[in-house]
């Protein structure tokens, strides 16, 4: 079968034509992920051959007695911070090598007509740019196997990209859904925050999480969020308002629209020349189709990412404290008493990047320097929405580059961790500020992918789609070519 | 800001984990680089600015109290990986007398 390249909505058409059923459609991929698990490493946990063939006979059964949803038999991958029953659930973390979820959280749910085919490779606990802070192992660009997937839903975005899942989970909290998917060259979108259920979703950095997805196109995210969003009791950080049919429309094109460039977007270190002439390829497109392209000023941007690296590492201090060897993590059998039980079982149970944010949070928490970092890091954080609550009276749209650069080598920014979080920087500001963004392909660099961005209100996320569908309906660009 | 190895252990301690020296190092040089990027907001002034907290503006309400089946005995038990029985869960003594 060769439809594997296909959306989600196309899938959708041919399995309702029956040419093919949802069995056959994922004994395909998983033929898929046999084929480049080893190279790529997309996923810390593959389904067995026959569990994905249980799930996709009850999706056939589905459609045959015509309960079907826009998601019945679509076979997809889930980062592994998505807890599932029955199947482990790691963080990408050791210390949660063996945990077993005793129930599904609420996206998992909302899917479950769908084809769960694993759970995808992630930076440990969500925590970084580049995928490589995984106790599993990194994940492979699928375009240049020396080079970085973009993390921290490293494995989601690879395995949209190379056609190993219909679509993919991700998380996004400064970006880790954007930047994988700028760097492996599919879509990647972020809602506003609150618009989607974290409900069985492990927790990095509450107040900015958001679940979103790695698509092959626009209208494939643009149909997830129809049937994914919505209220959850569960998560009171949930907003109360109607889903809205975030598809409709997405064809109008951008005709008198208003849409902003931020020129401090481009004043960061290292915007590379080709991300630079992406954005001046997309405006001239955008005016060439009667859009009004203007210059803006997000005068915060290069204060948003230091306010970020205090917040972050704050809310990981507090919420990984759990996983002290009594609640979670494997009880080291050596330990005296309680003290070593939680010694032992975090030294040995983290990683580099989850103690570096643990005792950076320590630090940023403590008594002496709360003041200084993060309650000042919170009113930056308000600094840092106004800016965006400025430019959308004046503009409809903002179009940015979703990296300053194309992806970097593996094992290149692993020795200075600042140098690793600058890849986010074009990220971070709109994740303080809350408004939905999404990262779309838009060019590649000697077969190296770039992303573009676009920003939206608040709540605007129909805005957003008809933008960035507009822009990947109408621009010529050369795609990049898969290595295996 | 300089960090000393008795900041980083400090640190630990608070954060509960025991570093190797190696660690201690290593984090002394990597938390100097990385305060002193954090610090570019002291050329902020925010005195007059009101700390943003969370974006959704979540609320606490009630919630309609439906009973439902919760998590499964079995699925608990299989959590435990020193149990013996169907019947008890293993729990190993945290705390021990003081030397």
């Amino acid at each position: 079968m060769n439809s594997m390249h296909l959306p989600v909505h196309q899938l959708r058409a041919d399995l309702d034509a029956k040419k093919y059923s949802a069995q056959e459609l994922a004994s395909s991929y998983m033929k898929r992920i046999h084929e480049t698990q080893k190279t790529l490493n997309a996923f810390i946990t593959v389904l067995s051959d026959e569990e994905v063939g249980k799930r996709a006979a009850y999706a056939d059964e589905l459609m045959r007695v015509g309960k079907t949803s826009f998601l019945t038999g679509i076979p997809y991958a889930a980062k592994d911070i998505f807890l599932t029953r029955g199947i482990r659930t790691t963080a990408a973390s050791k210390i949660l090598k063996e945990y077993v979820a005793t129930y599904d959280g609420t996206a998992i749910e909302k899917s479950a007509d769908a084809v769960l085919l694993g759970k995808a490779n992630l930076d440990e606990f969500a925590m970084g740019s580049s995928n490589e802070y995984s106790a599993f192992g990194p994940v492979k660009n699928p375009y240049s196997l020396e080079h970085v997937p973009g993390g921290s839903s490293g494995g989601s975005a690879v395995a949209v990209a190379s056609q190993q899942a219909a679509f993919a989970f991700g998380t996004d909290t400064g970006g880790s859904i954007r930047l994988p998917a700028g760097f492996s060259s599919v879509v990647g979108f972020k809602p506003t925050y609150g618009r989607i259920s974290r409900y069985g979703v492990i927790a990095m950095d509450s107040s900015l999480d958001t679940v979103g997805f790695l698509t092959q196109d626009v209208r494939d995210s643009a149909m997830l969020l129809e049937a994914l969003a919505g209220r959850d009791e569960r998560d009171s950080t949930t907003i109360d308002r109607p889903v809205e049919k975030y598809s409709e429309g997405m064809e109008d094109g951008v005709a008198g629209m208003r849409i902003g460039i931020p020129k401090e977007y481009f004043e960061v270190d290292g915007v590379q020349e080709p991300v630079r002439r992406s954005i001046e390829d997309i405006r001239a497109l955008l005016e060439s189709l009667g859009a009004t392209v203007q210059e803006v000023s997000l005068p915060h941007t290069r204060y948003a990412m230091a306010a970020y690296y205090i917040l972050t590492p704050s809310e990981v201090s507090s919420n990984l404290a759990k996983f002290d060897g009594i609640r979670y993590g494997t009880r080291p059998l050596n330990a005296k008493n309680l003290d070593e039980i939680y010694l032992e079982t975090r030294e040995n149970g983290f990683g580099k990047e989850a103690k570096r944010r643990i005792m950076l949070g320590a630090f940023t928490l403590s008594s002496n320097h709360i003041d200084s970092y993060y309650n000042k890091a919170l009113k930056v954080r308000r600094l840092a929405a106004q800016d965006f609550e400025n430019v959308f009276k004046e503009v409809d749209m903002i179009v940015c580059p979703t990296t300053p650069t194309v992806p970097f080598k593996l094992g290149e920014r692993m020795t200075d961790p600042v140098s690793m979080y600058v890849a986010d920087s074009l990220t971070i500001p709109t994740s303080l500020a809350g408004v939905p963004a999404l990262s779309l392909p838009v060019a590649s660099h000697n077969n190296l992918p770039i992303g573009a961005q676009c920003i939206a209100r608040l709540f605007d996320e129909r805005t957003l789609f008809r933008v960035a569908r507009t822009i990947e309906r109408e621009l010529q660009w050369t795609k990049p070519r898969l290595a295996i | 800001m300089d960090f000393s190895k008795e900041d980083i252990r400090h640190l630990g301690d608070l954060s509960k984990m025991k570093l190797s020296d190696e660690e201690i190092e290593h984090f002394q040089k990597e938390f100097t680089s990385i305060v002193g990027f954090i610090q570019t907001l002291d050329e902020l002034d925010v005195s007059n600015v009101e700390p943003l907290y969370q974006l959704s503006g979540a609320q606490s309400r009630t919630g309609v109290d439906v009973v439902e089946q919760s998590v499964v005995a079995e699925d608990i038990r299989s959590q435990f990986p020193e149990s013996t029985d169907d019947q008890h869960l293993i729990v190993r003594s945290v705390f021990s007398k003081s030397e």
